[in-house]
């Protein structure tokens, strides 16, 4: 992709529209969380093409949030002013399917074959360190579709999305593999509700009725602790208070 | 209960082999405690804890019962459970209610804080035998510490019982199945999923069980107490 030198006019001619992506899923997936956050992906893949080979020398200890970034890094999706909520939604998966979890095992005890390649030393750790033994339990689920939401460009997100091998965890170990996906163009935007259910966490205080109350991060990246708050999670019954943009 | 443990502890609880456990180890408390003043159960909530309470209470109902709160590591909603059941079960006892202070995950790890706070709880109150319900099914280490016995001397005054040592996960749930004693909901939800022999209680989002994976299941299943302390 090709970022134009002009700050100014950078996301200006961007037309915005509502989207419907359809991940079409090959191989079981990983999950420590039971919802995928689309802003965060495009957030992702597109700080990894801006930065190209400087990406992994980003600050591991500091979290960039987006108002941080460069102009250049803004995403194609709409961000709402007055609640400053990406207009996409978390991940919405086949029904049935999320109701039957299986754990996988990710698995690593040292082996004596290796001992040769080591220093002479009288004991190794295995407890910690760069030799830990560990047999983690992580959630592993089967979908055929994974839905999301969206108000952006497509042809950017096509873009984009072209270089997404998989979703969830482990992605490099073959979980997860993308088999294709569509995106196609919607009259209503489902980005925040659909038939009067959230699709992805909003703050209490921009609702007037929610059926459930979650202390939740709100903005990407999902990860951080500082901007937690009560919101009404995925899948809650809600009403947005007069004045909150809805469509 | 779930309807395939419900089959194992029907068949289970008619066996000769179960019902002379239960004897044998009722026995073994008889003759453990000398001075139930002096006597304390360590309840954590979990089914061992709730199985050995409601079988030295039987005996004595008015045994000292110290209970720990893993604070941040444990949702509120279990903690709440886990008074209320011990209320149940148990009205009559003298809980000594003690808990983990600390916001800080990484300050001091939730379950090894745990043995800490027993030693000084029971040295406080001149506590000579502590009865906790740890099994020898439940990990080798703990199968190679209650092979020595099932006594253990913890410090100057204190002795550890572990009347509980042989009893398998089929002797506990079938013992929590005929005495219709009610237990914490996580169980139903996470004893289909990992096994009705390995399914825990102990700590949630815990990092000291990372290595494990446990974080990684509360962060899935229980997303919605995962902030709770924020």
């Amino acid at each position: 992709m090709d970022f134009p030198k002009q700050l100014d006019e950078f996301g200006k001619d961007w037309v915005f529209e509502n989207l419907e992506i359809i991940f079409t899923i090959g191989t079981p997936m990983l999950l420590t969380h039971p919802f995928i956050a689309l802003d965060s992906l495009l957030l992702h893949l597109y700080a990894k093409e801006f930065y190209q080979k400087n990406f992994n020398l980003l600050p591991s200890n500091k979290i960039l949030r987006d108002d941080l970034f460069p102009p250049q890094l803004k995403i194609p999706i709409k961000k709402d002013v007055a609640t400053g909520l990406y207009h996409c939604s978390f991940s919405i998966f086949d029904e049935k399917i999320t109701l039957l979890p299986r754990f996988h095992h990710i698995r690593r005890r040292f082996e004596d074959r290796y001992l040769h390649l080591m220093k002479k030393v009288k004991k190794i750790g295995i407890n910690k360190g760069t030799l830990k033994n560990y047999d983690m339990k992580i959630v592993q689920i089967s979908p055929k579709t994974v839905r999301f939401y969206c108000v952006g460009v497509k042809t950017i997100i096509d873009h984009l999305l072209s270089k997404l091998e998989g979703l969830g965890k482990k992605v490099n170990t073959g979980n997860g593999t993308i088999l294709n996906y569509e995106i196609h163009s919607c009259k209503k935007d489902h980005s925040w509700v659909k038939d009067g259910i959230s699709q992805r966490p909003i703050p209490v205080r921009y609702l007037m009725s929610t059926s459930r109350q979650v202390p939740m991060t709100w903005v990407p990246p999902y990860w951080a602790r500082d901007m937690i708050e009560v919101c009404a999670p995925p899948n809650a019954n809600i009403t947005f208070q007069p004045g909150v943009l809805c469509t | 209960m779930h309807l395939d443990l419900q089959i194992i502890c029907d068949g289970w609880k008619e066996t000769s082999h179960f019902r002379k456990l239960v004897k044998a180890t009722q026995q073994s408390i008889c003759h453990a405690i000398s001075d139930p003043a002096h006597t304390s159960i360590s309840f954590s909530g979990g089914k061992d804890s709730l199985v050995l309470l409601h079988l030295i209470t039987s005996i004595y109902p008015t045994i000292n019962v110290w209970h720990w709160d893993y604070g941040i590591f444990m949702p509120r909603e279990f903690e709440n459970a886990i008074m209320a059941n011990l209320k149940q079960l148990a009205p009559a006892v003298n809980l000594i209610y003690d808990k983990r202070y600390s916001k800080n995950p990484h300050s001091a790890s939730g379950y090894q804080g745990f043995y800490g706070a027993i030693n000084k709880y029971t040295t406080k109150k001149q506590i000579s035998l502590t009865i906790i319900g740890l099994r020898k099914e439940e990990s080798c280490a703990r199968k190679s510490r209650l092979t020595r016995g099932k006594f253990e001397k913890y410090s100057k005054n204190n002795t550890l019982f572990f009347p509980l040592a042989d009893w398998t996960w089929r002797d506990i749930w079938s013992y929590l199945y005929i005495h219709q004693i009610s237990y914490p909901e996580i169980y139903d939800l996470y004893g289909p999923l990992l096994g009705w022999e390995k399914v825990r209680f102990v700590t949630f989002f815990d990092p000291e069980f990372e290595f494990l994976g446990g974080p990684n299941l509360d962060k899935f299943f229980l997303y919605e107490m995962r902030n709770q302390y924020v």
